[in-house]
Protein backbone atom coordinates (compact mmCIF):
# COMPACT_ATOMS: atom_id res chain seq x y z
CA UNK A 1 0.00 0.00 0.00
CA UNK A 2 1.72 3.21 -1.09
CA UNK A 3 1.92 5.68 1.68
CA UNK A 4 -0.23 8.25 0.30
CA UNK A 5 -3.35 5.81 0.48
CA UNK A 6 -2.79 4.52 3.56
CA UNK A 7 -3.89 7.78 5.82
CA UNK A 8 -7.23 7.90 4.21
CA UNK A 9 -7.91 4.18 4.22
CA UNK A 10 -7.27 3.90 7.98
CA UNK A 11 -10.08 6.52 8.53
CA UNK A 12 -11.76 4.44 6.30
CA UNK A 13 -11.57 1.46 8.10
CA UNK A 14 -11.98 3.00 11.29
CA UNK A 15 -15.19 4.59 10.33
CA UNK A 16 -16.47 1.54 8.63
CA UNK A 17 -15.88 0.00 12.31
CA UNK A 18 -17.82 2.05 13.96
CA UNK A 19 -20.72 2.09 11.93
CA UNK A 20 -21.01 -1.63 11.83
CA UNK A 21 -20.57 -1.24 15.95
CA UNK A 22 -23.08 1.81 16.11
CA UNK A 23 -25.98 -0.07 14.10
CA UNK A 24 -25.34 -3.38 15.87
CA UNK A 25 -25.78 -1.44 19.00
CA UNK A 26 -29.36 0.48 18.61
CA UNK A 27 -31.54 -0.93 21.60
CA UNK A 28 -33.97 -3.79 20.33
CA UNK A 29 -36.47 -5.75 22.02
CA UNK A 30 -35.03 -9.28 22.25
CA UNK A 31 -38.59 -11.07 21.46
CA UNK A 32 -41.94 -10.08 20.33
CA UNK A 33 -43.61 -13.12 20.05
CA UNK A 34 -47.48 -13.17 22.03
CA UNK A 35 -45.63 -15.76 24.38
CA UNK A 36 -42.53 -13.48 25.27
CA UNK A 37 -45.17 -10.13 26.22
CA UNK A 38 -47.90 -12.41 27.85
CA UNK A 39 -44.81 -13.48 30.73
CA UNK A 40 -45.31 -11.36 34.08
CA UNK A 41 -41.98 -9.46 33.97
CA UNK A 42 -42.18 -8.41 30.66
CA UNK A 43 -46.39 -7.59 31.10
CA UNK A 44 -45.69 -5.59 34.05
CA UNK A 45 -42.61 -3.55 32.06
CA UNK A 46 -44.57 -2.57 29.09
CA UNK A 47 -47.19 -1.43 31.82
CA UNK A 48 -44.84 0.89 33.70
CA UNK A 49 -43.74 2.21 30.07
CA UNK A 50 -47.25 2.70 28.95
CA UNK A 51 -47.86 4.53 32.37
CA UNK A 52 -45.00 6.54 31.74
CA UNK A 53 -45.60 7.79 28.78
CA UNK A 54 -49.02 8.71 29.34
CA UNK A 55 -47.99 10.47 32.00
CA UNK A 56 -46.01 12.72 29.91
CA UNK A 57 -48.36 12.79 27.23
CA UNK A 58 -46.85 10.85 24.31
CA UNK A 59 -49.59 8.05 24.32
CA UNK A 60 -53.17 7.88 24.50
CA UNK A 61 -54.79 8.09 27.47
CA UNK A 62 -57.02 4.67 27.00
CA UNK A 63 -54.88 1.67 28.20
CA UNK A 64 -55.88 -1.10 25.82
CA UNK A 65 -55.17 1.40 22.94
CA UNK A 66 -51.79 2.71 24.32
CA UNK A 67 -50.23 -0.34 24.97
CA UNK A 68 -51.43 -1.23 21.03
CA UNK A 69 -49.78 1.96 19.99
CA UNK A 70 -46.66 1.08 21.44
CA UNK A 71 -45.87 -2.04 20.33
CA UNK A 72 -46.68 -0.80 17.34
CA UNK A 73 -43.62 1.66 17.38
CA UNK A 74 -41.73 -0.92 18.60
CA UNK A 75 -42.20 -3.16 15.31
CA UNK A 76 -42.20 -0.18 12.73
CA UNK A 77 -38.42 0.37 14.32
CA UNK A 78 -37.43 -3.38 13.75
CA UNK A 79 -38.68 -3.69 10.49
CA UNK A 80 -35.85 -0.77 9.44
CA UNK A 81 -33.37 -2.02 11.79
CA UNK A 82 -33.16 -5.74 11.21
CA UNK A 83 -32.04 -5.26 7.94
CA UNK A 84 -29.06 -2.76 8.80
CA UNK A 85 -28.31 -5.08 11.27
CA UNK A 86 -28.00 -8.04 8.94
CA UNK A 87 -25.72 -5.77 6.91
CA UNK A 88 -23.61 -4.91 9.96
CA UNK A 89 -23.26 -8.39 10.95
CA UNK A 90 -21.37 -9.15 7.60
CA UNK A 91 -18.38 -7.49 8.80
CA UNK A 92 -18.35 -8.41 12.92
CA UNK A 93 -19.26 -12.18 12.92
CA UNK A 94 -16.44 -13.22 11.61
CA UNK A 95 -14.02 -11.21 13.82
CA UNK A 96 -16.03 -12.48 16.41
CA UNK A 97 -17.21 -9.17 17.40
CA UNK A 98 -21.10 -8.93 17.34
CA UNK A 99 -22.04 -7.31 20.34
CA UNK A 100 -24.94 -5.95 22.40
CA UNK A 101 -24.17 -5.28 25.91
CA UNK A 102 -26.89 -5.71 27.93
CA UNK A 103 -26.38 -6.07 31.25
CA UNK A 104 -28.84 -6.10 33.42
CA UNK A 105 -31.18 -4.03 31.03
CA UNK A 106 -33.66 -3.10 30.93
CA UNK A 107 -34.04 -4.10 34.24
CA UNK A 108 -33.44 -7.15 36.47
CA UNK A 109 -35.89 -9.56 36.44
CA UNK A 110 -38.04 -9.47 39.51
CA UNK A 111 -39.05 -13.17 39.25
CA UNK A 112 -36.34 -15.16 38.78
CA UNK A 113 -36.09 -18.66 37.69
CA UNK A 114 -34.21 -21.97 39.06
CA UNK A 115 -33.95 -25.24 37.62
CA UNK A 116 -34.85 -28.06 39.30
CA UNK A 117 -33.84 -31.91 37.87
CA UNK A 118 -35.98 -34.48 39.33
CA UNK A 119 -35.33 -38.11 37.92
CA UNK A 120 -37.14 -41.20 38.24
CA UNK A 121 -35.13 -44.23 38.36
CA UNK A 122 -35.61 -47.61 36.57
CA UNK A 123 -38.96 -49.86 38.09
CA UNK A 124 -40.11 -47.34 39.92
CA UNK A 125 -43.02 -45.24 39.37
CA UNK A 126 -41.91 -41.64 40.83
CA UNK A 127 -39.64 -38.71 40.07
CA UNK A 128 -37.15 -38.04 42.85
CA UNK A 129 -35.45 -34.36 43.18
CA UNK A 130 -31.95 -34.80 42.17
CA UNK A 131 -30.68 -31.15 41.34
CA UNK A 132 -32.08 -28.30 42.75
CA UNK A 133 -31.15 -24.61 41.91
CA UNK A 134 -31.92 -22.69 44.48
CA UNK A 135 -29.34 -20.80 47.17
CA UNK A 136 -27.96 -23.00 49.52
CA UNK A 137 -28.93 -26.49 47.89
CA UNK A 138 -26.26 -29.02 46.68
CA UNK A 139 -27.12 -27.90 43.07
CA UNK A 140 -26.82 -24.65 43.71
CA UNK A 141 -23.12 -25.47 45.07
CA UNK A 142 -22.20 -27.12 42.10
CA UNK A 143 -23.21 -24.70 39.27
CA UNK A 144 -20.38 -23.52 37.40
CA UNK A 145 -21.59 -19.67 36.36
CA UNK A 146 -21.44 -21.11 33.15
CA UNK A 147 -23.87 -23.67 34.31
CA UNK A 148 -26.04 -20.54 35.06
CA UNK A 149 -26.42 -19.24 31.94
CA UNK A 150 -27.71 -22.03 30.12
CA UNK A 151 -30.17 -22.84 32.76
CA UNK A 152 -31.27 -18.86 32.28
CA UNK A 153 -31.38 -19.54 28.74
CA UNK A 154 -33.30 -22.53 28.90
CA UNK A 155 -35.92 -21.41 31.47
CA UNK A 156 -37.50 -19.18 28.79
CA UNK A 157 -40.26 -21.80 26.58
CA UNK A 158 -38.85 -23.18 23.41
CA UNK A 159 -34.98 -24.89 22.98
CA UNK A 160 -36.80 -28.21 22.97
CA UNK A 161 -33.62 -29.75 21.49
CA UNK A 162 -31.29 -28.50 24.29
CA UNK A 163 -33.86 -29.17 26.93
CA UNK A 164 -33.73 -32.94 26.39
CA UNK A 165 -29.55 -32.65 25.74
CA UNK A 166 -29.57 -30.73 29.36
CA UNK A 167 -31.94 -34.01 30.45
CA UNK A 168 -30.28 -36.63 28.63
CA UNK A 169 -26.62 -34.91 30.22
CA UNK A 170 -28.20 -35.06 33.92
CA UNK A 171 -29.24 -38.76 34.00
CA UNK A 172 -25.64 -39.64 32.69
CA UNK A 173 -24.34 -38.13 35.81
CA UNK A 174 -26.84 -40.06 37.90
CA UNK A 175 -26.45 -43.17 36.71
CA UNK A 176 -22.60 -42.60 36.73
CA UNK A 177 -23.72 -42.10 40.53
CA UNK A 178 -25.95 -44.67 40.71
CA UNK A 179 -24.20 -47.50 38.58
CA UNK A 180 -27.43 -50.11 39.74
CA UNK A 181 -29.97 -47.74 39.25
CA UNK A 182 -30.26 -46.27 35.79
CA UNK A 183 -32.69 -43.38 35.29
CA UNK A 184 -35.53 -44.13 32.93
CA UNK A 185 -36.73 -40.63 32.34
CA UNK A 186 -36.11 -36.88 33.23
CA UNK A 187 -37.58 -34.16 34.26
CA UNK A 188 -36.53 -30.37 33.74
CA UNK A 189 -38.76 -27.97 35.51
CA UNK A 190 -38.03 -23.92 36.69
CA UNK A 191 -39.10 -22.63 40.04
CA UNK A 192 -40.39 -19.20 39.38
CA UNK A 193 -39.40 -17.29 42.73
CA UNK A 194 -40.73 -13.96 43.23
CA UNK A 195 -38.57 -10.91 44.98
CA UNK A 196 -40.87 -9.02 47.00
CA UNK A 197 -40.23 -4.99 46.86
CA UNK A 198 -37.48 -4.16 49.22
CA UNK A 199 -40.83 -2.07 51.41
CA UNK A 200 -42.49 -5.49 51.41
CA UNK A 201 -39.87 -6.97 53.40
CA UNK A 202 -39.48 -3.98 55.66
CA UNK A 203 -43.12 -4.47 56.07
CA UNK A 204 -42.79 -8.05 56.96
CA UNK A 205 -45.12 -9.14 54.84
CA UNK A 206 -44.79 -13.15 53.71
CA UNK A 207 -42.76 -14.49 50.62
CA UNK A 208 -44.81 -15.54 47.64
CA UNK A 209 -44.73 -18.77 47.00
CA UNK A 210 -43.00 -19.96 44.06
CA UNK A 211 -44.66 -21.75 40.96
CA UNK A 212 -43.17 -24.60 39.47
CA UNK A 213 -43.39 -24.09 35.45
CA UNK A 214 -42.63 -25.44 32.35
CA UNK A 215 -42.43 -28.88 33.44
CA UNK A 216 -40.57 -30.91 30.51
CA UNK A 217 -40.38 -34.61 30.61
CA UNK A 218 -37.56 -36.81 28.38
CA UNK A 219 -38.31 -40.43 28.89
CA UNK A 220 -34.72 -42.44 27.91
CA UNK B 1 -15.71 19.87 4.65
CA UNK B 2 -12.34 18.81 2.68
CA UNK B 3 -10.54 20.27 5.57
CA UNK B 4 -12.85 18.44 7.95
CA UNK B 5 -12.38 15.23 6.12
CA UNK B 6 -8.33 15.75 6.11
CA UNK B 7 -8.45 16.83 9.92
CA UNK B 8 -10.62 13.57 10.23
CA UNK B 9 -7.89 11.13 8.49
CA UNK B 10 -4.82 13.08 10.18
CA UNK B 11 -6.64 12.29 13.74
CA UNK B 12 -6.41 8.70 13.16
CA UNK B 13 -3.08 8.60 11.59
CA UNK B 14 -1.29 9.94 14.45
CA UNK B 15 1.08 8.27 15.98
CA UNK B 16 2.69 8.15 19.90
CA UNK B 17 5.42 5.73 21.92
CA UNK B 18 4.44 1.99 22.36
CA UNK B 19 4.73 1.69 25.80
CA UNK B 20 0.70 1.90 26.81
CA UNK B 21 -0.24 -0.47 23.67
CA UNK B 22 2.26 -3.04 25.60
CA UNK B 23 1.29 -2.38 28.98
CA UNK B 24 -2.39 -3.33 27.87
CA UNK B 25 -1.15 -6.51 25.90
CA UNK B 26 0.43 -7.60 29.06
CA UNK B 27 -2.59 -6.82 31.46
CA UNK B 28 -5.49 -8.35 28.95
CA UNK B 29 -2.70 -11.20 27.79
CA UNK B 30 -3.56 -12.56 31.19
CA UNK B 31 -6.50 -11.77 31.40
CA UNK B 32 -7.08 -14.36 28.48
CA UNK B 33 -4.67 -16.73 30.17
CA UNK B 34 -7.12 -16.52 33.06
CA UNK B 35 -10.15 -16.90 31.65
CA UNK B 36 -8.77 -20.37 29.67
CA UNK B 37 -7.31 -21.59 32.79
CA UNK B 38 -10.38 -21.40 34.28
CA UNK B 39 -12.14 -23.68 31.87
CA UNK B 40 -9.38 -25.87 31.83
CA UNK B 41 -9.17 -26.14 35.12
CA UNK B 42 -12.22 -25.64 37.07
CA UNK B 43 -14.47 -27.07 34.61
CA UNK B 44 -14.68 -30.04 31.99
CA UNK B 45 -14.39 -28.31 28.40
CA UNK B 46 -15.51 -31.08 26.66
CA UNK B 47 -19.03 -30.49 28.53
CA UNK B 48 -18.62 -26.75 27.53
CA UNK B 49 -17.60 -27.51 23.97
CA UNK B 50 -17.20 -31.01 22.66
CA UNK B 51 -20.57 -32.71 20.72
CA UNK B 52 -22.82 -34.76 23.03
CA UNK B 53 -21.47 -38.07 21.47
CA UNK B 54 -17.97 -36.99 22.69
CA UNK B 55 -18.88 -35.80 25.89
CA UNK B 56 -20.62 -32.43 25.41
CA UNK B 57 -24.26 -31.33 26.60
CA UNK B 58 -24.94 -29.80 23.99
CA UNK B 59 -24.76 -30.38 20.49
CA UNK B 60 -24.17 -26.69 19.87
CA UNK B 61 -23.33 -25.29 16.36
CA UNK B 62 -20.63 -24.56 14.35
CA UNK B 63 -20.72 -20.94 14.54
CA UNK B 64 -19.42 -18.70 11.20
CA UNK B 65 -17.38 -19.52 8.67
CA UNK B 66 -14.48 -18.37 10.67
CA UNK B 67 -14.68 -21.14 13.11
CA UNK B 68 -12.85 -24.01 13.36
CA UNK B 69 -15.78 -25.89 13.98
CA UNK B 70 -17.18 -25.54 10.74
CA UNK B 71 -14.26 -26.96 9.24
CA UNK B 72 -13.33 -30.37 12.18
CA UNK B 73 -15.88 -32.09 14.05
CA UNK B 74 -16.45 -31.26 17.94
CA UNK B 75 -14.49 -34.42 18.76
CA UNK B 76 -12.17 -34.31 22.22
CA UNK B 77 -8.72 -34.36 20.06
CA UNK B 78 -10.51 -31.54 18.30
CA UNK B 79 -11.99 -29.26 21.16
CA UNK B 80 -8.50 -29.84 23.43
CA UNK B 81 -6.36 -29.21 20.30
CA UNK B 82 -8.45 -26.33 20.10
CA UNK B 83 -8.18 -25.06 23.66
CA UNK B 84 -4.87 -25.79 23.68
CA UNK B 85 -3.40 -23.73 20.78
CA UNK B 86 -5.34 -21.00 22.74
CA UNK B 87 -4.18 -21.44 25.78
CA UNK B 88 -0.40 -20.88 23.56
CA UNK B 89 -2.11 -18.16 21.78
CA UNK B 90 -3.12 -16.11 24.95
CA UNK B 91 0.40 -16.92 26.62
CA UNK B 92 2.43 -15.70 23.26
CA UNK B 93 0.13 -12.66 23.00
CA UNK B 94 0.74 -12.12 26.63
CA UNK B 95 4.79 -12.27 26.40
CA UNK B 96 4.82 -10.56 23.14
CA UNK B 97 6.12 -13.19 20.97
CA UNK B 98 4.84 -12.81 17.18
CA UNK B 99 1.97 -10.62 18.92
CA UNK B 100 -0.49 -10.04 15.81
CA UNK B 101 -0.39 -13.58 14.87
CA UNK B 102 -0.93 -14.49 18.58
CA UNK B 103 -3.86 -12.38 18.53
CA UNK B 104 -5.16 -13.93 15.69
CA UNK B 105 -4.71 -17.19 16.69
CA UNK B 106 -6.40 -16.72 20.14
CA UNK B 107 -9.04 -15.02 18.58
CA UNK B 108 -10.01 -18.00 16.01
CA UNK B 109 -9.40 -20.39 18.76
CA UNK B 110 -12.15 -18.18 21.00
CA UNK B 111 -14.28 -17.30 18.38
CA UNK B 112 -14.68 -21.29 17.32
CA UNK B 113 -15.16 -22.25 21.31
CA UNK B 114 -17.33 -19.28 21.72
CA UNK B 115 -19.32 -20.28 18.58
CA UNK B 116 -19.94 -23.88 19.89
CA UNK B 117 -20.95 -22.77 23.26
CA UNK B 118 -23.94 -20.19 23.07
CA UNK B 119 -25.58 -21.72 25.68
CA UNK B 120 -22.86 -20.92 27.90
CA UNK B 121 -21.94 -17.53 26.32
CA UNK B 122 -22.05 -14.33 28.42
CA UNK B 123 -20.81 -10.89 28.09
CA UNK B 124 -17.16 -11.72 29.36
CA UNK B 125 -16.86 -13.69 26.29
CA UNK B 126 -17.88 -10.45 23.96
CA UNK B 127 -15.38 -8.53 25.72
CA UNK B 128 -12.52 -10.53 25.00
CA UNK B 129 -13.45 -11.10 21.96
CA UNK B 130 -14.19 -7.59 20.70
CA UNK B 131 -10.53 -6.46 22.06
CA UNK B 132 -8.96 -9.67 20.44
CA UNK B 133 -9.70 -8.38 17.44
CA UNK B 134 -8.88 -4.87 18.14
CA UNK B 135 -4.92 -6.46 19.29
CA UNK B 136 -4.90 -8.07 15.73
CA UNK B 137 -4.90 -4.79 14.52
CA UNK B 138 -2.87 -3.60 16.66
CA UNK B 139 1.17 -3.25 16.51
CA UNK B 140 1.15 -4.07 20.61
CA UNK B 141 4.53 -6.25 20.45
CA UNK B 142 6.45 -3.10 19.88
CA UNK B 143 7.11 -2.48 23.52
CA UNK B 144 7.66 -4.91 26.84
CA UNK B 145 7.54 -7.80 24.41
CA UNK B 146 9.77 -10.99 23.02
CA UNK B 147 9.39 -9.38 19.53
CA UNK B 148 11.03 -5.92 20.56
CA UNK B 149 13.79 -8.09 22.47
CA UNK B 150 14.23 -10.03 19.56
CA UNK B 151 14.50 -7.00 16.95
CA UNK B 152 17.41 -4.77 19.96
CA UNK B 153 15.88 -1.89 18.54
CA UNK B 154 14.79 0.93 20.31
CA UNK B 155 10.85 1.25 20.95
CA UNK B 156 9.73 3.53 17.72
CA UNK B 157 6.36 5.20 17.31
CA UNK B 158 3.67 3.33 16.27
CA UNK B 159 -0.34 4.42 15.41
CA UNK B 160 -2.14 5.38 17.84
CA UNK B 161 -5.65 4.01 16.37
CA UNK B 162 -5.61 0.86 17.48
CA UNK B 163 -5.26 2.20 21.03
CA UNK B 164 -7.64 4.67 20.27
CA UNK B 165 -10.01 2.01 18.94
CA UNK B 166 -9.80 0.26 22.00
CA UNK B 167 -10.57 3.74 24.46
CA UNK B 168 -13.90 3.60 22.18
CA UNK B 169 -14.32 -0.14 22.48
CA UNK B 170 -14.66 0.74 26.44
CA UNK B 171 -16.54 3.39 26.06
CA UNK B 172 -18.90 1.73 23.88
CA UNK B 173 -19.15 -1.23 26.53
CA UNK B 174 -20.62 1.37 29.22
CA UNK B 175 -22.25 3.76 27.77
CA UNK B 176 -24.23 1.15 25.97
CA UNK B 177 -24.66 -0.87 29.14
CA UNK B 178 -25.82 2.51 30.68
CA UNK B 179 -27.93 3.44 28.20
CA UNK B 180 -29.83 0.07 28.03
CA UNK B 181 -31.18 0.54 31.38
CA UNK B 182 -34.26 1.83 30.93
CA UNK B 183 -36.00 -0.13 33.01
CA UNK B 184 -38.02 1.46 36.01
CA UNK B 185 -35.64 -0.24 38.17
CA UNK B 186 -33.30 1.76 37.12
CA UNK B 187 -35.02 5.02 38.00
CA UNK B 188 -36.93 7.15 40.09
CA UNK B 189 -39.91 5.50 39.02
CA UNK B 190 -39.25 2.43 40.56
CA UNK B 191 -36.91 3.72 43.00
CA UNK B 192 -33.80 2.40 41.94
CA UNK B 193 -34.05 -0.25 43.07
CA UNK B 194 -31.81 -2.58 40.03
CA UNK B 195 -29.55 -3.56 42.17
CA UNK B 196 -31.70 -4.86 44.92
CA UNK B 197 -33.18 -6.98 42.61
CA UNK B 198 -29.85 -8.17 41.12
CA UNK B 199 -28.85 -9.04 44.26
CA UNK B 200 -31.60 -11.77 44.54
CA UNK B 201 -31.34 -13.39 41.99
CA UNK B 202 -29.94 -17.01 42.55
CA UNK B 203 -26.85 -17.90 40.53
CA UNK B 204 -25.68 -14.44 39.59
CA UNK B 205 -25.71 -13.10 43.22
CA UNK B 206 -23.05 -14.73 45.51
CA UNK B 207 -25.23 -15.12 48.37
CA UNK B 208 -28.96 -14.84 48.95
CA UNK B 209 -29.71 -11.16 49.09
CA UNK B 210 -32.02 -11.33 52.28
CA UNK B 211 -29.35 -9.11 53.51
CA UNK B 212 -29.85 -6.35 50.73
CA UNK B 213 -32.97 -4.60 51.87
CA UNK B 214 -30.54 -3.99 55.27
CA UNK B 215 -28.55 -1.87 53.23
CA UNK B 216 -31.43 -1.08 50.98
CA UNK B 217 -30.36 3.07 50.40
CA UNK B 218 -26.80 1.97 49.69
CA UNK B 219 -28.23 -0.23 47.05
CA UNK B 220 -30.48 2.75 45.73
CA UNK B 221 -27.15 4.99 45.56
CA UNK B 222 -25.43 2.33 44.16
CA UNK B 223 -27.59 1.93 41.23
CA UNK B 224 -27.94 5.64 40.49
CA UNK B 225 -24.09 5.96 40.48
CA UNK B 226 -23.72 2.55 38.30
CA UNK B 227 -26.50 3.86 35.98
CA UNK B 228 -24.90 7.52 35.61
CA UNK B 229 -20.89 6.39 35.54
CA UNK B 230 -21.78 4.40 32.98
CA UNK B 231 -23.88 6.89 30.93
CA UNK B 232 -21.36 9.43 31.25
CA UNK B 233 -18.73 7.89 30.52
CA UNK B 234 -18.45 9.10 27.07
CA UNK B 235 -16.37 12.37 29.52
CA UNK B 236 -13.15 9.83 30.02
CA UNK B 237 -12.38 9.86 26.06
CA UNK B 238 -13.45 13.40 25.59
CA UNK B 239 -11.04 14.59 28.18
CA UNK B 240 -8.24 12.87 26.82
CA UNK B 241 -9.41 13.96 23.61
CA UNK B 242 -9.72 17.96 24.95
CA UNK B 243 -6.73 17.65 27.24
CA UNK B 244 -4.55 17.87 23.67
CA UNK B 245 -5.37 21.20 22.49
CA UNK B 246 -6.06 24.63 25.11
CA UNK B 247 -9.53 26.36 24.88
CA UNK B 248 -11.16 29.29 26.07
CA UNK B 249 -14.28 27.30 25.63
CA UNK B 250 -16.14 26.86 28.56
CA UNK B 251 -17.51 23.35 27.83
CA UNK B 252 -14.14 21.91 26.44
CA UNK B 253 -12.14 23.80 29.72
CA UNK B 254 -14.86 21.56 32.04
CA UNK B 255 -13.76 18.74 29.47
CA UNK B 256 -10.10 19.08 29.62
CA UNK B 257 -10.19 19.03 33.98
CA UNK B 258 -7.25 16.37 34.48
CA UNK B 259 -9.43 14.45 37.44
CA UNK B 260 -11.57 12.76 35.29
CA UNK B 261 -10.04 10.33 33.92
CA UNK B 262 -8.65 9.25 37.71
CA UNK B 263 -11.93 9.89 38.85
CA UNK B 264 -14.09 7.84 36.12
CA UNK B 265 -11.61 5.08 36.71
CA UNK B 266 -11.72 5.18 40.43
CA UNK B 267 -14.93 4.58 40.39
CA UNK B 268 -15.24 2.01 37.99
CA UNK B 269 -12.58 -0.28 39.71
CA UNK B 270 -14.81 0.15 42.95
CA UNK B 271 -17.73 -0.74 41.15
CA UNK B 272 -15.99 -4.09 39.58
CA UNK B 273 -14.05 -4.80 42.23
CA UNK B 274 -17.16 -4.66 44.04
CA UNK B 275 -19.06 -6.80 41.49
CA UNK B 276 -16.32 -9.34 42.75
CA UNK B 277 -17.36 -9.56 45.72
CA UNK B 278 -21.29 -9.63 46.00
CA UNK B 279 -21.52 -11.20 42.49
CA UNK B 280 -20.82 -14.28 40.49
CA UNK B 281 -20.07 -12.82 36.68
CA UNK B 282 -17.03 -14.75 35.97
CA UNK B 283 -14.27 -13.29 34.73
CA UNK B 284 -16.16 -9.38 33.56
CA UNK B 285 -14.84 -7.91 36.05
CA UNK B 286 -11.20 -8.75 35.45
CA UNK B 287 -11.11 -8.41 31.69
CA UNK B 288 -12.63 -4.96 32.27
CA UNK B 289 -9.85 -3.89 34.11
CA UNK B 290 -7.63 -5.64 32.51
CA UNK B 291 -8.19 -2.93 29.49
CA UNK B 292 -8.06 0.35 31.47
CA UNK B 293 -4.31 0.70 30.83
CA UNK B 294 -5.38 1.44 27.66
CA UNK B 295 -6.82 4.85 28.88
CA UNK B 296 -2.92 5.53 30.08
CA UNK B 297 -0.58 7.88 28.21
CA UNK B 298 2.90 6.21 27.18
CA UNK B 299 4.54 8.77 29.38
CA UNK B 300 2.75 7.92 32.23
CA UNK B 301 3.02 3.95 31.79
CA UNK B 302 6.95 4.97 31.46
CA UNK B 303 7.18 7.04 34.92
CA UNK B 304 5.21 4.32 36.55
CA UNK B 305 7.89 1.92 35.25
CA UNK B 306 10.58 4.00 36.29
CA UNK B 307 8.71 4.12 39.57
CA UNK B 308 8.54 0.45 39.81
CA UNK B 309 11.85 -0.78 38.48
CA UNK B 310 14.03 2.30 38.98
CA UNK B 311 16.97 0.31 36.86
CA UNK B 312 14.73 0.61 33.31
CA UNK B 313 16.01 2.52 31.02
CA UNK B 314 13.94 6.08 30.19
Amino acid sequence: MTSRLRPPLVALFVTLHFLCIGIYLLPFPPRMDAKTLAMPDVRDEIHRVVQFFQQVGLLSPASGEAHTQLLTWVRQYETLHQPMRQLARLYLEPIGSVQTWNMFGGTPPRRPRVILVEIQPQNTSGFQLYLDGRWGTSGDETFNFRHRKAQERLSVDGRKRERTEYARYWARRWNQAHPGQPAQAVRISFLELQTPPARAVQAGKPPVPPRVLLPFVVRL
Amino acid sequence: MKQLWQRYVSFWNETEAPETLGAVRITFGLALLANILEQLLHTDVLELYADPSAGGIFSGTSGSWSSIFSYLPATAEVVYGVAVVHLLGALLLTVGLFSRLSALLALVTYHSLAGRMYMYRFDADTVYLVFLWLFVLAPSGSWGSLDARWRGTAAALIPAWPRRLMIAQLTIIYVRTGLIKMGSTWSFSDGWSALYYALNLPGLARWPGDWVVMVYPLSQVATFVAKWWEITFLIVPLSLYFQRTPSHHLLRRVLAWQGWRPLYLGVGMLMHLSLILVMNLGLFPIVMMAVYPCLARPEEVRRLLQRVMPSQPS
